[in-house]
């Protein structure tokens, strides 16, 4: 009796979420897992991030006198509350400053937070707090500002629910994206190893690219539009199993480890993969 | 695993994983090894029966897998270890430590040979002598935090489940 109950649920789960895929092209237990996991995904991520923060700044006050201590707390209370502030002026000084850097880009754009970071070793993904409903779609462009002067671009939309999607970042073994040396227009095919760095393959054994070269996307390959920067070349060689082309390794512009504000570029790709 | 102890021991003790995991990971800004992997495992140290116990390694796979985007293969390895321990938890002897910390080896490193399977067939780079050398940092890295997470889950499933019983 318990089985048969067991089956017809697993029967019906199979059922809801082929109806739910032919309906909304997407996964039926993640929409269901996002819309639970959501606040506690990202409500830990900023209690964690905070207290990191909190450690960084205020570690230097344990050593007070114990006559202080009410003084103390007081404090702490009040920089836990300028810390909060400030956090919000950053974010909002952030925003102001990717808005003003990306402005030669014509695609609208939408400020999502990271909510979970997992730093898989064999992976490179991010889940964020904006889905389907904020006109988010698969294959989409992620970027973040690069030490507030530039935009430069960090993965793609890989999957979306109504109301988060994950992204794959530069360093994800599946991310591929057609790029090219500002310096020489030399053209070639960056990719992902989950690694601190990313290969940059296929480029012409006759290119005369330099550790420090600028590397951007080129545009040809539908999905990113041409000139977002990405990274810069911190080695040259020989393609150990393709020896007509040279290998790059490139270094993204932006640290993985402390994103926190990222931004999707509305754009669809000009053809559909 | 009975209704009650899923309520009352292993859904909170799951909870208090996903929130290691996500705090660690914000707050040390490392890879704070395969928790969920590890509850798993210390799990099945205990238990190894019940339909609460499928559903419970299905989600913990589940979640496992969605830092990876394998969400439903790593469910089905999830599943498939508790197969497997069935078969072998006669023959194993579980009860003597030696044993259970080389079982529990073993399956981290198979763990570990799925995800580097995986790994593999999805780089699409050049394998030199760098990535070979940082795989096995990883590695070593994974197995050992990993292994340190099953040790905290045993002790505390251990001393959780004694008191149920000395209830019962």
């Amino acid at each position: 009796m318990k089985f048969n109950r067991l089956w017809i649920g697993i029967i019906l789960l199979f059922l809801i979420s082929g109806l739910w895929y032919i309906v909304n092209r997407s996964n039926f237990i993640n929409e269901i897992l996002g819309f639970g996991l959501k606040p506690i995904w990202k409500g830990i991520s900023f209690s964690g991030s905070e207290s990191r923060s909190f450690f960084e700044h205020y570690l230097f006050l344990i050593n007070l006198k114990k006559d202080n201590e009410r003084l103390k707390q007081e404090v702490l209370i009040l920089k836990s509350q300028l810390a909060q502030y400030k956090e919000r002026e950053r974010i909002y000084k952030k925003l102001e400053n990717f808005y003003k850097i990306s402005f030669n880009l014509k695609y609208p754009k939408v400020a999502a937070q990271v909510i979970y970071k997992p730093l898989d070793p064999f992976s490179g993904i991010i889940f964020i707090d904006k889905g389907s409903k904020n006109g988010i779609m698969p294959q989409m462009p992620v970027l973040a500002a690069a030490g507030g002067e530039a935009v430069a671009l960090i993965g793609q939309v890989v999957e979306v629910y109504k109301s988060w999607s994950k992204v794959i970042l530069l360093t994800h073994p599946s991310f591929a994206a057609d790029v090219k040396i500002i310096r020489t227009g030399d053209r070639g095919i960056l990719k992902g190893k989950a690694e601190k760095y990313c290969d940059l393959q296929y480029l012409p054994s006759t290119a005369d690219v330099k550790p420090g070269d600028e590397v951007i996307t080129s545009g040809q390959d539908a999905l990113f539009p041409k000139g977002l920067l990405v990274g810069k070349v911190i080695r040259v060689g020989r393609d150990p199993s393709q020896a007509v082309f040279k290998l790059a390794e490139v270094a993204p512009l932006v640290d993985f480890h402390n994103l926190d504000l990222v931004f999707v570029l509305l754009k669809i790709p000009e053809i559909p993969l | 695993m009975n209704f009650k102890d899923f309520v009352f021991i292993f859904l909170p003790l799951f909870f208090l994983s996903l929130f290691a995991k996500i705090f660690f990971t914000n707050f040390f800004l490392v890879y704070p090894g395969n928790i969920l992997f590890s509850l798993a495992i210390a799990t099945l140290t205990f238990v190894d029966s019940g339909l609460c116990l499928y559903f419970f390694l299905f989600i913990l796979g589940y979640i496992t897998g969605l830092d990876n985007n394998l969400e439903f293969l790593t469910s089905l390895y999830f599943l498939s270890i508790l197969l497997i321990w069935k078969k072998l938890k006669t023959i194993l002897q579980l009860e003597i430590s030696k044993t259970r910390l080389y079982w529990w080896l073993v399956n981290i490193l198979l763990f570990l040979t799925f995800q580097n399977l995986i790994y593999f067939y999805r780089l699409d780079a050049p394998i030199d002598w760098e990535i070979i050398e940082n795989i096995i940092i990883k590695n070593i890295y994974y197995l050992t935090i990993t292994l340190l997470w099953i040790l905290i889950f045993y002790r505390i499933l251990k001393s959780l489940l004694n008191k149920e019983d000395e209830k019962r």
